[in-house]
């Protein structure tokens, strides 16, 4: 080589934009940093963390996190209007819970795995202000005036030190339990975000927590569900909720399910000093749920 | 003497270079339809599709932070300050609307290619911040205390007890041996990086480290070793641009001036580039083909000036380094370098300065003079 032909050799075009390594960055949430497009294309904005399902009363309630890197002291968030999110639930598949191993681990045994797919859907888009747009798929016109739909920043719900302090971008729906319902009392319920023009129809799905997220699982985000066990031999990713019993991971999870130390998984487990139990900052009683953002530091 | 000469520690006479590459490779739009790019027309692409995205909405933030990154990555290879100024806008945009982390990120990695590193240090904290978990931050933080010649701190942040965890603190922690000088041990890094990298699949920075190595060896003098991460580069990513660089280099190691020339001709039709004008002029100097070379210097030189007319300093090293090798405008050359001391005072901007004086010294043509 020419002598001085060498040069500064910044690391900046390895930091930006694609090109990104992502398989040893640490988990930072329950569904996180396992969407190679996502962070490649520096749309942490399409992100999902984390995903409940839950009810209070007759209604069920489902959460979406998005976005494990708002900037600390940010106080107010506008979703892109080129993002897609979706809350695809399953109201009829067959679902057993006489497997020890399953029910300790996905909440239950689903009977016909290649046969999960969507009864009902939630779709939430964004105008260019920002404001949420939903859209929803096998809810009766009448019944979807109940529905209540949140947009905005809130505190991280979940239980982990790392994310002590921090703010997400939340999606909350409520909507009563009967709607959703068919004829039996379990669901299947997964969520997954795209942005317009990425590669795939959705870049990140999220189903049970701390499962999707770990390398040996990245290929399930951009299959549904339905094809995870004929394409990885595994069971489909999606929260397994009998609503005949309390949400308690992994039967649904609950706000307040400290889902770290019930999977155990020491990829998490290890970096979870000082290993909290529960929220930094207590949930709301009443909708949305979530605590409110955090103020700048 | 270049930057990467002074931290390696080569004791060899200043050139032309000082060349700036401060991009080794580039960036993926993370775009399917875009796929690597290598040359500046790969990014025209992109820059197009992000502006019809913006102009679509104009409140689409993430679109702006992505306009921002195509635009460096194209004043990577081509050094156009015009595409530095349109990424800064672009970010600036994106922070206004929605302050994010790859906005803070990407406003990093620009205050790094544009030599401002103190500003690159503020950003990059905002980003670290936001993810601190995130390695290529850790890695920008690093790149910048390494050009302010703070190598402490950078060594601070490299965490030294343990080992790198992952691809970016790898590469950062080569940089770091880099400029220690261990030039041995930084090729070891970058070695280690690149395989990282194969294991992840992501061939693009693959090549990066791997053309990284092939530099420093280079830079030493072993052209067969150079030759070999080369090869191997070329494996994944025949047509990377700053593998094409490096190969042309290689040729003029081995004396194979012909073509080391073409080389760099060929690049220069795809993306014009005043570092690889620079280059193209040394080599045509070689070979007597004054007339080549004078084509190449003026395009070397209003290049690295255009830089500097648009208010930008991150040709200031370049051009003192061109004029100094050329033994031409060598007050201005000594301007170029003193000046390029404020923004970028590591130890190869230093060495440069007194090459500079050396010469001027040496010919008796010391301004302070009578």
């Amino acid at each position: 080589m020419k002598e001085s032909a060498k040069a500064i050799v910044t690391l900046g075009c390895l930091c930006v934009g694609g090109a990104g390594i992502w398989a040893s960055e640490p988990c930072r949430a329950a569904d996180h940093g396992d969407t190679p497009v996502l962070i490649s294309a520096g749309r942490h904005d399409a992100r999902i963390t984390d995903l409940f399902a839950f009810t209070r009363g007759d209604q069920l309630v489902l959460i979406v996190s998005l976005d494990p890197s708002i900037p600390p002291g940010v106080q107010q968030y506008q979703f892109a209007s080129d993002l897609r999110v979706k809350i695809l639930i399953d109201n009829d598949s067959e679902v057993a819970f006489d497997d020890a191993a399953d029910l300790e681990m996905f909440g239950g045994t689903i009977l016909g795995p290649h046969k999960v797919q969507k009864d009902l859907a939630l779709h939430v888009e964004f105008d260019m202000g920002g404001e949420p747009i939903l859209e929803t798929v096998g809810i009766p016109r009448r019944d979807r005036e109940q529905i209540l739909l949140f947009a905005g920043l809130r505190d991280d719900p979940f239980i982990r030190a790392p994310r002590t302090g921090r703010n997400i971008a939340a999606i909350v729906i409520e909507l009563p339990l009967d709607v959703v319902l068919n004829d039996q009392d379990t669901l299947l319920i997964w969520a997954t975000s795209a942005v317009d023009d990425l590669v795939g129809p959705f870049q990140d799905l999220a189903g049970r927590a701390l499962r999707s997220q770990f390398p040996e699982n990245f290929p399930m985000n951009s299959l549904a569900p339905k094809r995870h066990e004929k394409v990885m031999n595994v069971p489909p990713d999606v929260i397994i909720y009998d609503t005949l019993l309390p949400a308690a991971f992994p039967n649904g999870r609950e706000l307040a399910d400290d889902v770290v130390d019930l999977v155990g998984d020491p990829r998490v487990l290890n970096s979870d000093f000082p290993f909290p139990a529960e929220n930094d900052v207590p949930f709301l009683d009443v909708f949305p749920y979530l605590a409110p953002p955090h103020p700048a530091p | 003497m270049t930057q990467e000469a002074a931290r390696v520690g080569l004791d060899r006479s200043v050139g032309w270079g000082g060349l700036l590459m401060w991009a080794l490779g580039s960036v993926l739009a993370g775009l399917a339809s875009c796929g690597p790019a290598s040359t500046s027309s790969d990014w025209d692409a992109a820059i197009g599709f992000y502006r019809q995205k913006v102009a679509r909405d104009p409140r689409l933030y993430p679109a702006y932070a992505q306009l921002g990154a195509s635009y460096l990555a194209r004043a990577r290879v081509t050094l156009d300050p015009a595409d530095v100024a349109a990424a800064r806008e672009a970010l600036d945009r994106s922070v206004q609307i929605q302050p994010s982390f790859a906005a803070y990120k990407t406003m990093a990695a620009v205050s790094n290619f544009s030599h401002r590193f103190n500003d690159a240090i503020r950003w990059a904290q905002r980003a670290h911040e936001a993810s601190p978990e995130d390695g290529a931050v850790t890695a920008q933080l690093v790149e910048a205390y390494l050009g302010l010649g703070r190598i402490d701190d950078a060594a601070a942040l490299l965490q030294l007890d343990q080992p790198p965890a992952d691809y970016y603190r790898v590469v950062a922690m080569g940089h770091w041996l880099a400029a220690q000088p261990r030039m041995d041990d930084a090729v070891d890094a970058y070695v280690a990086a690149a395989q990282l990298a194969r294991e992840a699949q992501v061939d693009e920075l693959a090549v990066w480290a791997q053309v990284r190595a092939a530099g420093l060896v280079l830079d030493a003098g072993r052209a067969d070793e150079a030759r070999q991460y080369l090869e191997a580069g070329a494996r994944l990513r025949p047509d990377d641009f700053w593998l094409r660089v490096h190969q042309a280099e290689l040729r003029e190691a081995e004396g194979r001036l012909d073509e080391a020339l073409a080389i760099y001709e060929r690049l220069l039709r795809q993306t014009p580039n005043p570092t690889i004008h620079a280059q193209a002029w040394a080599v045509a100097r070689r070979l007597g083909r004054p007339d080549r070379a004078r084509r190449h210097f003026k395009a070397a030189d209003a290049g690295l000036r255009r830089a500097l007319d648009a208010g930008e300093v991150y040709t200031l090293e370049a051009l003192a380094a061109l004029y100094l090798e050329a033994d031409v405008e060598l007050d201005r050359a000594r301007e170029l370098a003193q000046r390029n001391l404020e923004f970028n005072p590591a130890a190869s901007a230093r060495a440069l300065l007194a090459s500079i004086e050396q010469r001027l010294d040496a010919a008796g043509l010391d301004a302070d003079s009578p």
